[in-house]
């Protein structure tokens, strides 16, 4: 009976995150939902909790191994920065829910894993965590994108130019009213630090950040035509352009946006030129303004 | 399958995505995989392996040590896998994975076990080498092959314990006939936990029983140190292994660098030749 006693507590400690941190805070009061003799109540007041919530996280951490496939790098910058109990022991909860809930396939697992961290890291500041957000992010959109192209095999593109405007061929007014659109899958993200010598610095298991090598914004963009991911620096005017490019938006709304958002006034051809060598570049196509709707059902 | 043949030392590793690259990259470099069983149930496909090399099963599905009972068809998936895979033996941890659920704890899942997914030290009590030694006199009936019992890590004592984790073990061994799957680096670990030279750890063990023996890293935190399969073995583990291969019958020794399909290649061909140069010289 005193083994099946202990191994209900010890397997609760390790299922119900809730639970753990009860018995973290006061665990005798965490036990008395057990009938314990005084004996057993020692023992587990001996226990350092730590120890506990180690093994909690280091199960999480192993039973997320398929993690290391997509974030290799983020999850080593996290062991060499020596935070990766803490990551896994904040993230158990979450992680019990998952394993709860039927059907979690393993794509999912990582999306959730990633906003998670994304949000975890975003709430500390400091040039480590920079670090780990920019790897992060790297590695997400990598992912992200190879992850679409998976999903979207070649051919895809076909459909996209049937209805695409030419610069050429198009009045200013339609420009104006026309409605930019990214070919493929596009993200942009601005960096603290230089991604490559980030990386390179992570592959020689240095965990400090490269200080001396600023970041910029990159663009990854899978470019369905040759079905592969590029990846390009942009200039913040680019950015804000690209950013604004939601299949929804007319030209004219995109630049009121930038403007209003940028807080710098973006010249009307400065955004043609730009869409144009998009355009050119295969990024962008244009498309015809939708018509309102008529409101009549026929 | 490929068969097992010969009774000198194999040197193998643990199943991991980069392995059936590393065989068509180096096919004489390993005598062995050893496969999950839960791997298997989930991924049959991983099973081609064996047609290259021979296979060993390993299993963390039993929960020999827990009081909730694995269930018929657990045992018979495992069966089926035994012969599929024509492993020598069947590797199983010596702990728990399922426990049943309190009687406060019955709002969201009534009446299921809590189910850990992870192997987790029981008590080392004589309730629990009860409990075990059933469990293995069935596995001795039904499964056709020996079944080795494999030491956990001990990062902490568990409460209920009136013996230390390798009286335990000779316990277990003098109630069955099991044989030892011994963790070097589990060992190595539960010795640094527990404030006792690793080399006493392990001298108290029957390594006459030692069949197959696991390698891999360990990783510091917390004040303790952690099993961590991304990282290679600390040289005290290979110092362990250079005793257990010379005073026992050992027949396999995986290298368990199984947690990330990015464990650097050259690395691997090091342990590989470090572990041979041992195996070899005892």
């Amino acid at each position: 009976m005193i083994s099946a006693k202990v191994e209900t507590i010890l397997a609760r400690c390790m299922v119900d995150s809730e639970f753990l941190q009860r018995f973290a805070d006061n665990g005798a009061a965490a036990l008395d939902e057990y009938r314990l003799d005084e004996k057993l109540r020692r023992e587990f007041a001996e226990i350092d909790v730590g120890r506990i919530k180690g093994l909690a996280a280091l199960i999480t951490k192993v039973q997320l191994n398929g993690l290391w496939q997509h974030l290799r790098f983020t999850r080593t910058l996290l062991k060499l920065q020596g935070i990766e109990p803490q990551i896994f022991i904040a993230y158990r909860a979450e992680h019990q829910q998952n394993r709860a809930g039927q059907g979690v396939c393993r794509k999912e697992q990582t999306r959730r894993f990633i906003t998670f961290l994304d949000e975890y890291i975003a709430s500390r500041s400091g040039p480590q965590y920079a670090a780990i957000a920019d790897v992060l992010h790297h590695e997400r959109f990598v992912w992200e994108i190879g992850t679409y192209a998976q999903e979207h095999a070649a051919g895809n593109g076909a459909s996209t130019e049937a209805e695409s405007m030419h610069l050429t061929s198009i009045t200013p007014s339609e420009f104006w009213r026309s409605v930019p659109e990214i070919r493929g899958l596009l993200r942009t993200q601005r960096f603290t630090y230089d991604v490559s010598a980030l990386v390179e610095r992570i592959s020689a298991s240095d965990p400090s950040p490269p200080t001396d090598c600023p970041g910029a914004v990159l663009a990854y963009w899978f470019d369905p035509s040759v079905h592969s991911l590029r990846i390009f620096e942009v200039d913040d005017l680019s950015e804000a352009i690209l950013n604004s490019v939601n299949g929804c938006r007319s030209v004219r709304a995109i630049v009121d946006r930038v403007n209003r958002t940028e807080a710098v006034f973006v010249e009307r051809r400065a955004v043609r030129d730009f869409l144009a060598e998009s355009i050119n570049a295969g990024l962008i196509v244009l498309r015809p303004a939708r018509r309102r709707s008529s409101g009549v059902t026929t | 399958m490929v068969p097992w043949t010969g009774s000198t030392t194999k040197v193998g590793l643990a199943h991991s995505a980069y392995v059936c690259q590393f065989l068509r990259d180096e096919p004489k470099a390993i005598d062995f995989v050893e496969v999950p069983f839960e791997l298997l149930r989930h991924d049959p496909t991983v099973l081609s392996v064996g047609q290259s090399t021979p296979l060993i099963l390993h299993s963390a599905s039993l929960s020999l040590a827990g009081t909730v009972p694995a269930s018929e068809d657990t045992f018979g998936e495992i069966r089926e896998w035994i012969e599929r895979t024509g492993t020598p033996w069947l590797g199983e941890h010596l702990a728990f994975i399922t426990a049943e659920r309190g009687y406060f704890d019955q709002e969201h899942y009534p009446g299921e076990p809590y189910n850990i997914g992870y192997s987790v030290n029981p008590p080392f009590n004589a309730e629990t080498v009860e409990i075990v030694a059933g469990v293995l006199a069935r596995c001795e009936e039904y499964f056709g092959v020996p079944t080795l019992v494999e030491n956990q890590p001990v990062y902490f004592t568990p409460p209920g314990s009136t013996m230390t984790q390798p009286e335990f073990i000779r316990e277990i061994c003098a109630r069955s006939s099991a044989g030892l799957l011994l963790d070097l680096t589990h060992l190595y670990i539960t010795a640094r936990a527990t404030n006792v030279e690793p080399r006493e750890t392990l001298l108290e063990l029957p390594l006459e029983r030692v069949v197959e023996v696991h390698v891999a890293g360990a990783e510091p935190g917390m004040g303790v140190l952690w099993d961590d399969h991304t990282e290679r073995a600390p040289d005290e583990v290979y110092d362990l292994l250079a005793i257990v291969l010379a005073q026992g019958d050992v027949r396999a020794v995986t290298l368990e660098y199984n947690w990330s399909m990015h464990f650097p290649v050259s690395i691997l061909k090091e342990e590989i030749a470090r572990t041979r140069e041992l195996a070899d010289c005892a």
